[in-house]
């Protein structure tokens, strides 16, 4: 594999991809679709409840409440933080010390009780709502010690059984949400449609015969123009996320996500163009297979529990199911459970760029 | 530089090519010439490195086509069947890509669009190109990297008479500068003008191999035929001496008007080896 092949390859195909309308729409599709649930949901996304103790007055209180888009509740004993987050009436919940303003002014450090709520990106942005606040009220760079607890844990079996019946959105903002599903439809209408008519095209006017006997091998084809679905994936992830305020939670994990998910799915269309020959076919085909691909992702709000063993099995395979979860994961903050789909994603890329190589090469026998 | 030894390509059990042989010394301009389906193709693809032959070996320079295909990458240029160029960019943009997959500067674009007068329409868009536009920008395409070895299928196919002579004056001075030159063609004119030798190709199997002078003189007839001043057309064989007399009697008593030999051309020797003509 030569890498400078690979590159002549990729600037010539990202090039023209740019020339070709259809291939463009595909690009700004999920990108348009972002935009506009992003709009519509803006303001019921970027509500956050927050539950606030304070023994005493407090400016950060009277700052939160003025928020427009905080809804704070103020409550009378500390034991009641816990009860309301266990009801999911707050995201939230934050103990204040005695004295805390004061603390501030001086230049003392306060300690601050946190306790996330179930909705851990809620409670996260939240979190850093109140570090702004608290950051103007001192004048300086907020100097606090937030000690984090978490609400006591369900530890009956009906709890637990509970938790393995939720839905991987549990927990997920509506944005967040619509974040999950749009990025995934982009990775994936990236790979179905762009990627492989980028090489049946080449092989239907037989531009790739005259690359072959240039000095790049099918190996340095192959990544190029992989590398070209990754590019227009990661673009369109990166505008996904950023109409939709989904640079949050584990950030370079959801990167990492996106990045294996998207040459998971670039390798699935080299697969899909190296098995057909025109254009024609390609574009009933690629609608048949994106389908398939995409039912995974969106099925990933059904609880796994409802499904059957062989079902579950299947959609864990394909890279749309794994990029929700993960996605899901990392956008929550639990960013640790998101293993699993990394090291799913990186294998399946292994196994399909073999696959691609072996698809491409059979021209030749 | 090329040879073939046996090779031999079968397609869903169906014979392409069938134990075809030969040799091309290097700055031979050679002919490969058939109708279509004989074969021409699957020959060059296999000798390009496209296409595995079913049995059989060949060699580019010393390098086996199969095992030593990225040695022989390099030193070959392809002229396709297909009009082959992407569509959408400019003639200097489809020359620069392929420049950057050979590793060779810019400059070398200029130069080889410059050599098929093609240097003024450079970024025009390909899809606004004439066909013979085309076909001068594949064969610019093929020079780009100074190949050793210049594959060209049926170059002049279907191309104006202003764009054919720019292409078979290209092969004439690429055949005076050294290159060995493989030309596939079905157009025996053109092959008797080019090529030093030529093979024929029919049903996948090689019936004749020489300079197209020797094919014409094994196949054709020894014959003149002479027109005299009375009307008269007379033939005379150029084996037979007492022809030397008749001839000498007609130019001497001033009888003689025109006189032609009857040499086959091309064309007629294939038919007369394979029982069918070319198209």
């Amino acid at each position: 594999m030569n890498l400078r092949l690979a590159l002549a390859i990729m600037k010539k195909d990202l090039l023209d991809a740019l020339r070709n309308a259809r291939l463009l729409v595909v690009v700004l599709l999920p990108i348009g679709f972002s935009v506009l649930y992003g709009y519509l949901f803006r303001d019921t996304a970027t509500n956050i409840e927050i539950v606030l103790y304070s023994p005493g007055p407090s400016d950060l209180a009277e700052r939160l409440a003025g928020m427009r888009t905080v809804s704070l509740f103020v409550v009378a004993a500390p034991e009641q933080l816990e009860t309301m987050l266990s009801d999911e009436a707050a995201a939230l919940a934050i103990e204040l010390p005695a004295d805390f303003d004061r603390a501030l002014r001086d230049g003392i450090r306060p300690s601050v009780e946190l306790l996330v709520g179930r909705d851990e990106q809620d409670a996260r942005r939240a979190q850093q709502l109140i570090l702004l606040e608290i950051g103007a009220l001192s004048g300086r760079p907020p100097l606090v010690d937030f000690v984090e607890k978490r609400p006591s844990a369900a530890t009956s079996e009906s709890e637990r059984e509970a938790a393995a019946d939720q839905s991987l959105f549990e927990g997920l903002s509506l944005q967040a949400y619509f974040v999950v599903l749009w990025v995934m439809m982009g990775i994936t209408m990236n790979g179905t449609f762009l990627v492989p008519t980028l090489l049946v095209e080449e092989k239907e006017k037989r531009t790739l015969d005259a690359i072959l006997v240039a000095p790049p091998s099918y190996a340095d084809v192959v990544l190029g123009k992989m590398v070209v679905g990754l590019i227009y994936s990661l673009l369109s992830a990166f505008a996904v996320m950023a109409v939709n305020d989904g640079f949050q939670g584990d950030i370079a994990l959801s990167l990492a996500l996106v990045v294996l998910a998207s040459i998971a799915l670039a390798l699935i269309g080299l697969l899909i163009g190296g098995l057909i020959d025109n254009l024609t076919s390609l574009n009933t085909w690629s609608t048949f297979i994106m389908l398939p691909l995409m039912l995974p992702g969106l099925l990933a709000a059904i609880p796994l529990g409802m499904l059957g063993g062989v079902l579950r099995t299947i959609m864990q395979i394909v890279p749309t199911y794994q990029v929700v979860q993960g996605l899901s994961l990392s956008l929550s903050g639990k960013g640790v459970e998101t293993a699993g789909s990394l090291a799913v994603l990186a294998f399946e890329c292994g196994v399909l760029f073999v696959l691609v190589l072996w698809s491409l090469r059979r021209r030749e026998a | 530089m090329i040879r073939a030894d046996s090779l031999r390509r079968t397609f869903n059990h169906k014979l392409a090519i069938d134990g075809i042989t030969f040799e091309v010394e290097a700055g031979e301009v050679f002919g490969f010439l058939g109708p279509n389906g004989a074969g021409k193709t699957t020959t060059i693809r296999i000798l390009t490195g496209q296409l595995r032959p079913t049995s059989g070996s060949a060699w580019i320079d010393g390098h086996d086509v199969v095992t030593g295909r990225a040695k022989i990458k390099p030193l070959i240029g392809v002229v396709f069947e297909h009009q082959n160029l992407y569509e959408r960019m400019s003639a200097w943009e489809n020359l620069t890509f392929f420049a950057s997959l050979y590793g060779v500067p810019n400059a070398r674009v200029h130069e080889v669009l410059e050599h098929v007068d093609l240097i003024d329409s450079a970024r025009a868009k390909i899809k606004t190109f004439s066909n013979g536009m085309k076909q001068r920008l594949l064969v610019a395409r093929a020079l780009l990297s100074r190949p050793k070895v210049l594959f060209l299928d049926e170059p002049t196919r279907g191309l104006d008479p202003a764009s054919a002579r720019v292409v078979r004056q290209t092969i004439r001075d690429l055949g005076d500068e050294g290159t060995t030159v493989f030309l596939t063609t079905h157009y025996m004119e053109e092959a008797d003008q080019l090529c030093r030798r030529v093979a024929f190709i029919c049903d996948g199997r090689l019936v004749a191999l020489d300079t197209p002078r020797a094919l014409k003189l094994l196949h054709g007839k020894r014959q003149l035929d002479v027109l005299l001043a009375d009307g008269k057309r007379e033939t005379l064989s150029l084996e037979d001496p007492a022809a030397a007399d008749k001839l000498a009697g007609w130019v001497g008593g001033g009888q003689l008007l025109t006189a032609h030999t009857q040499e086959a051309t091309l064309e007629e020797v294939f038919i007369r080896l394979t029982g069918r003509g070319l198209s």
